[in-house]
């Protein structure tokens, strides 16, 4: 389940800057694992060659730590489940991802911003007031009507 | 600092052109887009200059402000565009925004969450993406990326709305509730906006909201999601402000550069938005015409059969 906690935390285990906690804290096996591969080809349109290896189109070869912030996160929340990310590194484009990793894994993350999960169905609960919502609408109206961000 | 400034940057791989022409302008969008990218070149060309194998063409110095002493840097920093980061951990706190308060730079954020402590406009709003039409005729091996408006307004078309609320209390609300025959109330601040539309498209109302859009940018995100739920009942307006209105609409002679190039006029150092820059151009040029104008409480010359057509006029969309 995608569990989100909308607006400012203080947790201790939370991470306000994944891209520079990822660069040092990545596992080789994170970058080759099937749904990074996916997520790195759809999120960035490039290629891993290897777990030290990536061809970008417009960069050319590049290391890991060149992958972009967004997806630097999707790769953290989907294999590190003990520290709660900062999603709004994440952009839209990064939305389907999340849901994903949300259908396989009980994560948390953090968010703040109204990131678009688009038209169609989901759930999510939302932490702060622990309402699980399924579509769009119902998304927003509990970020809006409790004035979460 | 004032003016308007192009920023043009590359290196053997990646183009970015794009102006500035405000105290903020923030750069938003998807991942991957290249906002690091653009950030990262111009901390190495500030540290390097051309040895760093990149060409920035801008009239203005460029920085990227450091994570340590930053506050002291922007003290020390004058007549530049600071660029700042989205892992910056203070961009949130009011000790960020005391030091942008009458700044004599302009500054680039990174960034998604709203910053409500910053007064930006919703003009300034910007997504990076690649600029197909210039790869057409440049370098072929680059690729060419510019920014572009997160929110596009259309002008709104033939709206009749039961109920205007105006995120003005005084002024603003006084004239708008003159204005209109229907139906006119102050959310009382900017923040309240959001709720008191959703609370009238709720009864099936046709809502339409006025809001100063040279400092509504953080409660944009907000807004748009309500309004996309009321798709057809509720209609945002968003001009400059009520005061770029009253200039705009020939009650006074205002020089036309006021209000088609404000960035040559409204000093940052001054003027924290152009919200700010036009209450005090209509104070003063309607002093200077025998009249006091104040945010506050509204002349009554203001709300004369006059100055009302005059501004209906700029608003011929609404049927009043």
């Amino acid at each position: 389940m995608l569990n989100i906690i909308y607006g400012e935390i203080e947790e201790q285990n939370y991470i306000f800057d994944p891209d520079t906690f990822f660069n040092n804290t990545y596992e080789d096996e994170w970058i080759t694992d099937k749904l990074s591969i996916k997520m790195i080809k759809d999120v960035d349109k490039s290629e891993v060659i290897g777990p030290h290896l990536i061809e970008s189109p417009v960069l050319g070869p590049i290391s890991q730590k060149e992958l972009s912030g967004g997806v630097k996160t999707l790769i953290l929340i989907n294999n590190d489940l003990n520290h709660i990310f900062n999603a709004s590194a994440c952009g839209d484009n990064c939305a389907k991802w999340l849901l994903e990793i949300g259908k396989v894994k009980d994560v948390t993350i953090r968010l703040g911003y109204f990131m678009d999960f688009g038209d169609g169905d989901f759930e999510i609960i939302v932490k702060n007031t622990g309402k699980l919502v399924r579509n769009r609408s119902e998304l927003d109206a509990e970020i809006i009507d409790n004035n979460l961000i | 600092m004032r003016g308007k400034y192009s920023i043009e940057i590359y290196n053997n791989k990646l183009h970015y052109q794009f102006e500035v022409k405000r105290n903020i302008t923030i750069i938003q969008g998807n991942s991957a887009t290249g906002k690091t990218t653009l950030i990262n070149m111009i901390a190495d060309y500030s540290r390097l200059g051309n040895s760093s194998g990149i060409v920035l063409n801008c009239d203005r110095k460029c920085y990227v402000l450091p994570n340590e002493r930053w506050q002291d840097f922007i003290i020390n920093t004058k007549d530049s565009i600071i660029f700042v980061e989205e892992n910056m951990p203070f961009i949130k706190t009011e000790e960020f925004a005391k030091c942008l308060h009458h700044s004599d730079n302009y500054y680039v954020i990174v960034y998604r969450d709203s910053l409500p402590q910053l007064a930006y406009s919703i003009n300034e709003i910007y997504e990076i993406r690649e600029d197909r039409e210039s790869q057409k005729y440049i370098k072929p091996n680059l690729v060419y990326q510019s920014i572009y408006n997160i929110y596009n307004l259309d002008t709104p078309t033939n709206v009749t709305p039961d109920v205007v609320i105006t995120e003005d209390t005084n002024s603003g609300y006084e004239f708008f509730d003159e204005l209109f025959q229907c139906a006119c109330v102050s959310s009382s601040g900017k923040t309240k906006m959001h709720n008191q539309m959703k609370r009238y498209a709720n009864e099936g109302k046709t809502v339409l909201g006025i809001v100063d859009g040279a400092a509504f940018g953080a409660d944009m995100q907000k807004m748009m999601r309500t309004i996309s739920e009321y798709k057809n009942n509720c209609i945002i307006y968003a001009p400059e402000s009520f005061e770029y209105l009253l200039l705009k609409s020939n009650i006074f002679n205002v020089p036309n550069g006021i209000l088609e190039e404000t960035y040559d006029y409204a000093e940052s150092k001054i003027y924290d938005s152009w919200e700010q820059f036009f209450t005090e151009q209509l104070r003063s040029i309607s002093l200077d015409a025998g009249h006091n104008y104040s945010k506050r409480h509204l002349d009554r010359f203001f709300l004369s059969n006059r100055c009302i057509t005059k501004v209906k006029k700029l608003m011929e969309f609404v049927n009043c």
